[in-house]
This record gives C-alpha cells, structure tokens and sequence, in this order.
C-alpha cells in the first residue's frame, strides 16, 4: 500500500505502458478518421455545384456522369477509411483493456490475504467490470467522439464558410445549443439515472430478503401486508423511471428540434439570399448536409464529455488497487528452500487481529516427521496457526521457525511449495476433477493424479462419475457430496509431496472407517512428512503423536492421548461427549 | 434446482405467439392510453413526412419558380413542320419566338425522323397570386412595354392569370426592379418557415409527450405484473421453496421484469413507428415521383440484404462475446473467492497464464466483433451517400428533362435520410424482443405454478374453537418413496404441552410443520379442536397457530417492524408490553427501542437477542397455538436465563409442541414423546423416561455433559 506520493499523481501512471505500446494506432486511426471526414465535406460541394450547373443548364448527362462517379469513388475510399479508424481505435481500446484486466487480475492473485479479507469479491469484481469498461468507453469512444469533433467541426464549418459567412453563423446557434443541452443535462440524467438504480436495488434487496424469509411471511400470513411492501417499492422505481424522463425523455425531442431549427433558419435565411441572387440552391442543398454532418458531433462532444468523467472516476479506482503492495514480503536475500526437514517450531507466538488477540503466546516444537493433533472449540486459533504457518499472515511478535530458520527468512513460494494444506474451507475450482487436483506448478502425471486420489480414498467415486477424471466441478457440472470434496482437496495437497502436511478439519464430512483409512494412508508415506491434523474429532487424533489442545489462543493442554485423557481437563471432556454421541447414533 | 442450466442460458427466443397474447393481457388496462401513444406516433410520422414537403414547397413556389420545359427552335424554319406535331397545350408563342415542350419536341423529331436543334430556355412564373401581390396593372403595363420583358403566360401551357419572364431577362434588371419582382416570393418563403417552426414546435412537444405516456403505460404495466408474480409467489405452497433457490425468485421478480419493461416501453410501439413511417415516406414518394422512389428502393433492398447477411454473423459473434465475457468474470470470481488454494499452492504464474488464454480469446472475438461492424456500419452508410448521388444522377437528368422540380429533388434526398433509419431499427427492436421472450417464458414459468389451497373446499364454514391437537397414523414424505413420518400417533390436550427430542433428522420439525399445514399429510390426520387440518382455511391456522423457528430470521427494519411482521399500523403499546413481560430489556438500551434499525439478518443482534424477538413476534398475533423449534446453537449463559423464562412464559396457557434442545425447556412440559427415524419411540414423564433407561436416558446424559461445559 505504500508508494511514493508523486507517482501517485499521474492518473495514466498504469494505463500509459499499456497505452504507449498502440500509439501507432492510435495516431493512424485518427488521421484516417479526420481523412474521412474531409472526404465527408467535400461532397456535399459535389452536389451543390451540380445542382447549381443544372439550374443554368451547364450541366448535361456527361457532367452527371462525372459528378456520380466522383461521389461514389469518395464513398469507396470512407467506407474503406472508416472500415479502417473503426479497427484502429476501437481495437486498440480492447487490446488496451485487456492489458488491464490482466494487470488487475495478476494484481488480485498477488496480494496478501489481509487485501482479500478486507475487500468483498463482488467489490473486487466491480473493478474489472464496470470500471473497466468505463475506462475503455473513454479511451475508445471518447476518443473518438472527441477527435471527430474537433476534425469535423473545424472542416465542416471551414466548408461553410466559404459557401457563406452570415449562413453559417447563423445556423451554428442552434447546433451549439445541442452540444450545452447533452452538456448540461447529462449530470442531472446521470443523477436521475442513479436514483432509478438505488431505487432497482431497494427492490432487490426487498424481494431477495422476503424470498429468503418467506417461510417466515407464511406462517405469520402476512402475505399481503409483505405485498404492500413490494408495492411502495415498485411504486418507487415507477415514480422515479417517470421523473426520469421527464429530463431525459426530453433530450432527444429537444436535439430533433433544434437540427430542424438549424434548417429552419437555412430555409428561411438562405431561401431570402437566393431570391436576391446572393445565394444558390445548391448551396442550400450543401448546407442542409452540413448541418446534418455538425449535429452528429455535438451530440458527441456532450457524451464525449460525460465518458470521461466516468473514465476518469473508474481509473481513480483501479489505479489504487493496483498501487497496493502486498503486505506478506519476502526478504531480498531470502533463502531458498529446497529440501525441508518438516521441522516446527512456535517460539512465544502472539497473532493479533483488529485488536483482538487471536493466538497469546504459542509456543510447541515437532520433529521432522512427527504427528501432531490440534483440538479446541471454534475461534480458539487452530486455523491461524495454519495461516501463520504458511505465510497468510505474519505474527504481531514471537517467531515461527521451521528447520531452525524464521519462516520470513525463506522465499515464499518455496516455503508454500514445501506444505501441503488441506483447508477447512474445501473450494475447488469449476475446471475438471484432474485439473482441481493438478494444481502443481509443474503438472504432473496421470498415473500420479491417480495414485494421490487413491490414497486419500476418493478414487472409486471419480471413477463412478460418466467423464472420471475429466468432469467438471461445480455450477456447470457434478455437485460433490461434502466428503468427495474433502478428499478431493487432500489429493491435491498430497499430489504436492509436501514435508509438512496440514489437515485442518479436512474430514469432518467423511464417516468414521473412511476417516482412519485416509490417516492409516497418510502415516505408511515412504516420504515420512510431518504431519498436523486440526480436528474436533477424538477418533482422528487418539493416535497422533501428540496433541494439542487450544482454548481461546493459548495452550491449554499437550500430550498423548492417554495423557490427555489422565489429565481429565478439556480433552477428556470432550471425549466422554463424544463417547455418548456414538452412543445414541448407534441406537 | 433442477431448472436445467440450458433453458437459463438462452438469452434469446423466437418469437411465440402464445407468449405475446399473454403479455399483451397484461397491457390491457391501458389500452386507452396506448392508443393516445400511438395517435401521437401518427402526427410524428407525419411531421417527419410533411417537413421535406415543407421545403419542397417553399423551393418550388418561391425559391427557384422556374419552368424549363420548354425550349425555342433553334431553326425558325423547323417551326411549321413541327406545328402540326406539337398539342396546343404544349407550344406557345411570345412575341415573335415560338416555345416548345421539349419532350413533345424529342417526340415530333422522331415522326420526322431528324433530331430538331432547340436551346433550352427557363422561365421565371409569377403565379397569379403572387401577381396579385405584385398589382396586376404594374405587371400588365410592364408586358405591354414597346420591347417587352415580361409576358402575359399563354393557355393553356400555364395558368390563366401568370405572367412570363426569361430567367435571363429577370438577371439582366436593375437589382432594386428584379427584387419588386421577387419581393412576393419572399412573403411566401416566410410563411412557409413559419409553418415549418409551427410543425417542429408541434413535434417536440408530441415526441415529449409520447415519451412520457410510453413511459408511464410502461411503468405501469410492469408495476403489475412485478405485484402480481410477487404475490402469486407468496402464495406458492412450503414444499416448493425447498427446491427453488431464493436468488432465482428474486430476479424473475427484479431483472426479468426489468426485460420485460424494455419491450413495453420502447420496442413495441418502436416497431409501430418505423414500419408506419416507412409505409408513409414510401407512399409519398411514390406520388412525387414513381421513378426517383423506385431508385430509393432498389437501395433500400441492398439495406436489408446486407443487414440480413451480416445480422446473423454479427448476433452469433455478440453472443459468444457475452459468454466469453462471463467466463472470464467467472474465473476473476472464483480465483477471489479461491485466493487461498492459488497461494497455499504457490500456482499464481499457472493461474495468471491460464487468464491470459480466457482473457486473449475474449479480445479475439471482441475484435472480430469490431471487424463485422467495421463492415455493417460504413457500408450502410455508403449505401445512403450512394442513393444520394443515385438520386442526383437520374434526378439530374430529368432536370434538364423539364420533368423534375429542384423541390421534388431535394425532398427526395431528405427522405433518403430517413427511409433506411427503420430498417436499421427494426432489426434492434426485434433483438430486444426475443430477449423480452426469454424473460417472459421465465416468469410464466413461475407464474403457472399451482398456488397454495388457501381455503380448502371441504372446509364448512365453522372453524373450531377448542385448540387440542391430535395426530392420527400420519405418514409424510417430501420426495416420493422417501418416507420422513411412518405413522405417528399422540395427542396434546388443550393448554397442554409436548416436547419432542430425538437426534437430527429423525423427524421432529416435520412433525410441527404439520399442525399449521405447511405440507400435506400423505395419510393419516392431524387434528386441530376435533377438525382435520386438511379443511380448515390457512389463514384460520396460521393465525391462530404460531410457529417458533429454529434459525430466526430478522427482516432489515425497526425492532417493531419484526415484531408486528410488516402491519402498517403496528400496536407499539402492545409490543411495549410483550417486550416487558418477556424481560427484553436490552431493547430498551437500543437507541431508539423499539424503533432501533436492524440490519438485514440481524447482524446487530446476539443470537439470544434474535431469538427474543422471534418470541415476541409469535406473542404478538396472540396465538392458541404455541410450535416451538428450540434454537441448538449456544447462547451465553445471561441470555440463557432470560430466554428459559421468556419460554416458560410463552408457553403458560397454550397449546404448545416443542422440539427440545435443554434440558430446562424438556423438564417445564407435560409429556416427552421421543421420535426415532419417523416413530414416536418413547413417551412419558421426564422421570419415567429417565428410570425406564431407554433411548432418553443416553440423550439425557449427552445434553448433561454438553451443558455442563457451558
């Protein structure tokens, strides 16, 4: 989140390297949109001299001839030249969006969890939607309603001019007045806009919580009255689509009006000059298509206008995500880590977060090798130590060291590679089951991906599904049972052949039998990792080597199971409930 | 849930016609008013139709009022051959120079069989109206000068009443005489401009208004149909809310509806406007000038060939765009969501080359997107530029033909400006259409499932007033062949009270569910003051029965709000007094009692708090009834105490079935029925139960030891 105060001034400072690699283009599509538009101006003299020279009869068929010829080789060369500018600018402005969306998504993937924890995926999403999109509205059509302003602008009224000065002052009135009318009105549009909006979203957020608690609005009947809620609401967004309207609804008369004003005032003042000889009727015909070619970019100047604003708000925004700096930083010198022991060891850990203390003191060694049970209520800290353990966070003081070294001593990534976890939170991507397995850095064999399933038990089931290896995960395809995913996500972790390999709460959905396979599976590992297993269930930690027992962020108890039970503190408590709780399940 | 995810994603549907006839029932209420919106759609035509003509008017009778039809022979010798040739109508003498029409002229030289030489001559008309304007003596002495250089027009090749001039002559005047003969000229372009602002004037306050009676017959119409769906979903029965998913409800409601607005305020009467102003441009054309429109129509047919071609390609590439782009917000969503496993595993670079690919793809079809409206638009308009000089060419022509008026001609080009706007149009609003399909067959969808049997038929008219309840052999199961209930028998007495316990999903909240008829019995009965529920109105029930859930749900609004459930008019004096009795004091504490703002879901709430409130509400309506789903979750001991009382409380004086989680609620009812698997297992007192060492004994010491560690 730090960086230097004076980068942070230049808005272009992410959008410029992106941008600067199609300047080419940039450059090229303008100058073929302002060729265009000069060709665009100089027909409309065509016409005017033909229908002059007809009028006094110094045209005849060949002269025609020659006029629709040159016409239609003008039309030729825009249609190619406007074919051209389209595939210029728009294209560069996806080319440079997609640059972007890049740079945010690699930016996302590169910050630590303290970002992710702060911000809502649905904010995060936001950014690469609509603030993109406004950014590339106003790098591709902003530019280009812009540019063809200024080009058009200047030659048309170049080419009235020399037809005739008062005329052209004369109908410009009402085009400037199209140009302040979308100018002036588009902030308020936008404002109505947004009232409609916050009014929809009222709705939403309405009918999304009286569907989530209709069982509630049916066992009360209170239907009707819940009706009358929606009603107001609805009401709402009507009152608000009409007032709306009345502002916008009226833009686009008033534009239509004031281009016929424009001709308007041609008809009259130019008709006038021609009956006093000072004017020609094709000069009205040319004006009338001048006109015609002005309105267009006053129109666009307005919304031109009001892109940028928006462009420039949204570029605001991205540009601060992506000035963000990981908080989780890797020491310049940082070791590399290429064969650990699986060493641990929690030397006076304290973690605290938003001023709560989550972990007060922790401190526990393992042995390479060694199996260790976590077991404590909920919010006690056992799944911090896991984030500690891998870097998610830093401690707020005390070290953790592994192999002897402080964890923020080695290079990240080697640290990650080298611990295999299986999160509490099972998330598997909707890509294939062999590719939500396969997620090593440098993919690995079929016949591995399938020895790894085999070991964590979830083997016979993939190979049930109709594609086994090859289906999908997910909304577009197999929905999992809770177990299949749990053991899904332990392939993956031991597909790693981690040294040290963290199971926290990883088989909570599985039954008992199925359970002691997997840690039957998990401790004949030739490799011999060290091994911790964050579980509420006695039955998955009785034989662990020994056992942890956290109570709100402190050791309460360590030793073997049979110690733990002789203690008679919390462990033994624990374990006569669950005795019973079989029990009763057995009946 | 089972929706399947095809029928989701088709965005676009064909037209269907059973589809339009039941949306246009919606739209019936307003009938008056959408034909007001579519007279005013007729004057709008009409304005866009009359402007050109306007003009023509003003071009023809003022601007430019010369004939050049006619031309002198350049042979004078030619001229007795031809006389005989020519009809009266179609020469004319003026002084000693003899005129013809130069069509008939063309004719006559190929009776002859040799072409006869003319120069074309313009003449400058001053009708007989504006020669009134002018003074019919000062003209009248102007053609009867010596050496004359205005005539009286000959008849019958012009109006009885014109006068003559040769344009040449006309230039050749002094500037102050040749104004004198223009100034009625001038007269009449200005009231042909005031006209004109009149029209224009006319047409922006029409287009304004129609856009706000559009708007407003559409608002309206949506406003319907969202109140209508809402409440037809209330009123949907329990069982299918299990298998819809809320967020699905909530956009047939929101977004498809929005859809649906589109169609309604814009497309359909759209589609009315284009094909009208088409039909109406065309047949003006065709009465100015058969031959110039036949032109326009040729181009017109390239138009709608190329926009046909090109419609199909562009309409798939936009499609492939949308789910590519959905794709790459789906993979940016889930690798959020999923940040942890790219980080644990260390694969950012994977995963970042892995985008590149979607995101790569994305920008390909985007481009070729750009390359078919690169295409689409220049070429469409070339086409117009080209029917302008088109027009010109052949228009041009008959000019100098003497058959074609400057006016004619150019009103054609302001036509040609507007002919293929609808065409373009017409493809948009069809686009939008379909999609307004797809969203309508949605919501059919929802709104043709059966309601809820609020009142049943058998129901006799007299709802009973003692409040004992009593299961009869009931059997219940949601999905068919899974049977939750299998026969449960027991009955409570008035003012009675049952707990039922048992492990999770044996059966104990079907049970409850039963007594205010969420879900029908598949045989069996259950009884409420001697009646089957099966007869008796839901209304009756639910009023009189109230439901305690498990998960309490709060509704964002004041405290009052969830504790009268959404009355308009909600007793405060009357929450005032549950909220005391029941010890809710940390309501008082609220800022703002009990008009404190809670969040949706409560958040700002304990669980206990919640749960509290979820008890007054049920006391509020004053049931006979009291079902109590007792929360498992663990409250902290304060709370505790309050709420053990606050059910005891409850409970005094009704009917009431618990499904039990403490001991302390267990031990304050009459009887204990244990269910097992669909069955009532056990039932007795607390202490036969206990010394019966059953099931309910194992149970009891489990919650001990729970307890006991709280």
């Amino acid at each position: 989140m730090t960086s230097t105060e004076t980068k942070r001034t230049n808005r272009l400072r992410h959008l410029g390297p992106a941008l600067s690699r199609y300047w080419p283009q940039y450059v090229g599509g303008i100058m073929i949109l302002g060729a265009v538009d000069v060709i665009q101006t100089v027909i409309p003299g065509i016409t005017a001299r033909i229908i002059d020279e007809l009028a006094v009869f110094t045209a005849g068929p060949h002269e025609l001839g020659v006029a629709m010829l040159q016409i239609g080789l003008l039309v030729l060369a825009m249609t190619v030249g406007r074919y051209l500018w389209r595939y210029l600018l728009w294209g560069s402005a996806r080319r440079v969006e997609e640059q972007m969306r890049r740079n945010l998504f690699a930016k996302f993937m590169s910050l630590s969890a303290e970002f992710h924890d702060r911000h809502k995926t649905g904010d995060l999403m936001a950014l690469v939607t609509n603030d993109l999109e406004a950014v590339r509205e106003a790098l591709g059509d902003g530019l280009l309603m812009i540019s063809d302003f200024i080009i058009m602008t200047t030659f048309t009224l170049v080419a009235m001019f020399r037809f005739n000065r008062p005329l052209t002052l004369m109908t410009l009135v009402p085009l400037v007045l199209i140009a302040l009318v979308v100018t002036r009105s588009g902030p308020i549009v936008f404002r109505l806009f947004k009232r409609v909006q916050d009014a929809f979203s009222a709705l939403s957020d309405y009918v999304q919580e009286a569907m989530t608690g209709i069982r509630v609005i049916k066992v009360f009947t209170r239907e009707d009255a819940a009706a009358r809620g929606l009603r107001e609401r609805a009401m709402d967004i009507e009152r608000r689509n009409v007032k709306l309207v009345t502002v916008w609804g009226l833009t686009f008369p008033l534009i239509d009006f004031l281009g016929s004003i424009a001709t308007l005032i041609l008809l009259w003042a130019g008709g006038l000059l021609v009956t006093r000889g000072q004017f020609s009727i094709g000069g009205l015909v040319a004006f009338n298509t001048y006109i015609g070619m002005l309105a267009w970019p006053m129109l666009a100047l307005g919304w031109a206008i009001n892109l940028f604003q928006r462009g420039q708000a949204s570029l605001a925004r991205i540009n601060e995500i992506l000035d963000m700096q990981p908080t989780i930083l890797e020491r310049p010198d940082a070791l590399t880590l290429d064969d650990m022991r699986g060493e641990i060891e929690f030397d006076h850990v304290t973690f605290e977060r938003e001023g709560k203390r989550i972990l007060d003191d922790v401190s526990f060694h393992v042995v390479p090798g060694q199996k260790v049970g976590i077991i404590g209520p909920i919010g006690s800290g056992k799944t911090t130590i896991v984030s500690l353990l891998t870097r998610a966070y830093d401690t707020t003081s005390g070290r953790i060291l592994v192999d002897g070294h402080d964890v923020r001593d080695y290079r990240i990534k080697d640290l990650r590679r080298a611990i295999g976890v299986v999160t509490q939170d099972v998330f598997l991507f909707s890509d294939s089951l062999e590719e939500n397995i396969n997620v090593t850095e440098l993919p690995v064999g079929t016949e591995e991906v399938q020895e790894a399933t085999r070991l964590s038990g979830v083997y016979k089931n993939i190979m049930e599904f109709q594609d086994e290896f090859s289906t999908v995960v997910g909304e577009r395809g197999v929905t999992l049972s809770g177990g299949e995913k749990q053991r899904v996500t332990i392939a993956r972790a031991i597909l790693k052949k981690p040294r040290i390999l963290v199971l926290d709460d990883a088989l909570s959905a599985v039954d008992a039998d199925t359970e002691k396979h997997i840690l039957d599976n998990i401790a004949s590992f030739e490799t011999k990792p060290t091994t911790v297993v964050i579980s509420n269930r006695i039955s998955a930690l009785r034989h662990m080597d020994k056992v942890l027992v956290l109570d709100s962020g402190h050791v309460a108890e360590e030793g073997t199971h049979n110690d733990l039970l002789r203690a008679k503190g919390m462990y033994w408590h624990i374990f006569r409930k669950q005795l019973v709780e079989r029990k009763v399940e057995k009946e | 849930m089972s929706e399947p995810i095809t029928q989701e994603e088709v965005k676009e549907r064909a037209f269907d016609v059973t589809l339009m006839r039941r949306l246009l029932h919606f739209v019936r209420p307003q009938t008056w008013l959408l034909l007001l919106a579519l007279v005013l759609v007729c004057v709008l035509n009409a304005g866009d139709i009359l402007k050109p003509l306007i003009v023509r008017s003003a071009i023809d009778q003022y601007v430019d009022p010369t004939s050049s039809r006619f031309v002198q022979l350049d042979n004078a010798a030619d001229a007795k051959l031809v006389d005989g040739l020519v009809p009266a109508a179609a020469r004319f003498t003026l002084g000693d120079r003899s005129y013809y029409d130069k069509t008939e002229l063309a004719h006559a030289g190929r009776v002859l069989g040799r072409s006869l030489a003319g120069t074309q001559v313009s003449f400058y008309v001053i009708t007989p109206d504006k020669a009134a304007q002018l003074g019919v003596e000062t003209l009248a002495s102007y053609a009867s000068q010596a050496v004359p250089v205005l005539f009286e027009a000959p008849t019958p090749a012009f109006a009885e009443g014109s006068f003559l001039m040769n344009v040449e002559d006309l230039q050749r005047l002094p500037a102050t005489e040749r104004d004198w003969f223009r100034s009625a000229d001038r007269a009449g372009i200005r009231r042909l401009s005031l006209i004109f602002l009149v029209v224009v004037a006319i047409m922006l306050v029409v287009a304004y208004g129609n856009r706000l009676l559009l708007e407003v017959v559409g608002q309206r119409v949506v406003y319907d149909i969202r109140v209508q769906l809402f409440q037809h979903i209330e009123r949907l029965p329990f069982s299918y809310f299990d298998k819809a998913p809320s967020g699905r409800l909530t956009t047939r409601v929101t977004n498809d509806i929005a859809a649906l607005a589109d169609m309604y305020i814009n497309s359909l009467v759209n589609l009315a406007k284009d094909s009208l102003l088409l039909v109406g441009v065309l047949v003006t054309m065709f009465i100015l000038n058969v031959f110039l429109t036949w032109i326009l129509v040729g181009v017109l047919v390239a138009v709608i060939f190329i926009t046909a071609v090109l419609r199909i390609p562009m309409r798939d590439t936009h499609r492939m765009a949308r789910t590519r782009l959905s794709r790459i917000n789906a993979f940016i969503a889930e690798r959020l969501q999923g940040v942890r496993v790219v980080q644990l595993f260390a694969i950012e670079e994977k995963e970042k080359e892995k985008f590149d690919v979607i995101n790569r793809d994305f920008t390909r079809i985007r481009l070729r997107l750009v390359h078919l409206n690169g295409i689409f638009r220049p070429l469409v308009a070339a086409l117009s530029t080209f029917a302008i000089a088109l027009l010109l060419y052949f228009g041009g022509d008959r000019i100098l033909g003497g058959t074609l008026s400057f006016g004619t001609l150019i009103t054609f080009t302001f036509y040609a400006a507007i002919f293929f706007r609808p065409v373009q149009e017409l493809a948009e609003q069809f686009d939008t259409i379909q999609s307004a399909m797809a969203s309508a067959e949605k919501i059919f969808r929802v709104m043709d499932e059966p309601e809820e049997v609020y009142t049943p038929e058998t129901f006799d008219g007299c709802p009973p007033s003692s409040f004992d309840i009593e299961f009869q052999d009931v059997h219940l199961s949601y999905n068919e062949g899974e049977e939750i209930l299998k026969g449960i028998t027991f009955k409570v007495e008035q003012g009675g009270s049952v707990a039922l316990v048992g492990s999770t999903g044996a059966g104990k909240t079907s049970i409850t569910g039963l007594v205010p008829r969420f879900y029908d019995v598949d045989s069996g009965r259950v009884l409420l003051g001697g009646t089957d529920v099966a007869t008796l109105p839901a209304e009756f029930l639910r009023h009189n029965v109230a439901f305690v859930m498990q998960d309490v749900f709060i509704f964002s609004g004041s405290v009052l709000d969830n504790i009268a459930l959404f009355e308009e008019h909600p007793d405060e004096r009357r929450a005032n007094e549950i909220v005391d009795y029941l010890g809710m004091g940390f309501v008082k504490s609220l800022e703002g009692g009990l008009h404190y703002h809670l969040y949706e879901r409560g958040n700002n709430l304990s669980s206990g708090q919640r749960q509290l409130i979820s008890f007054a509400r049920a006391l509020y309506f004053d049931p006979k009834v009291l079902i109590l789903d007792e929360a498992t979750s663990n409250i902290d001991t304060e709370s505790e105490a309050v709420i053990q009382s606050a059910i005891r409380k409850i409970l005094k004086g009704r009917t009431s079935i618990i499904v039990a989680h403490r001991l302390s609620t267990i031990r304050t009812v009459d009887r204990i029925l244990v269910v097992q698997r669909g069955r009532i297992s056990e039932s007795g007192t607390h202490e036969e139960l206990l010394a019966k060492g059953g099931i309910y004994r194992n149970l009891y010491e489990l919650q001990s030891l729970t307890e006991e560690k709280a």
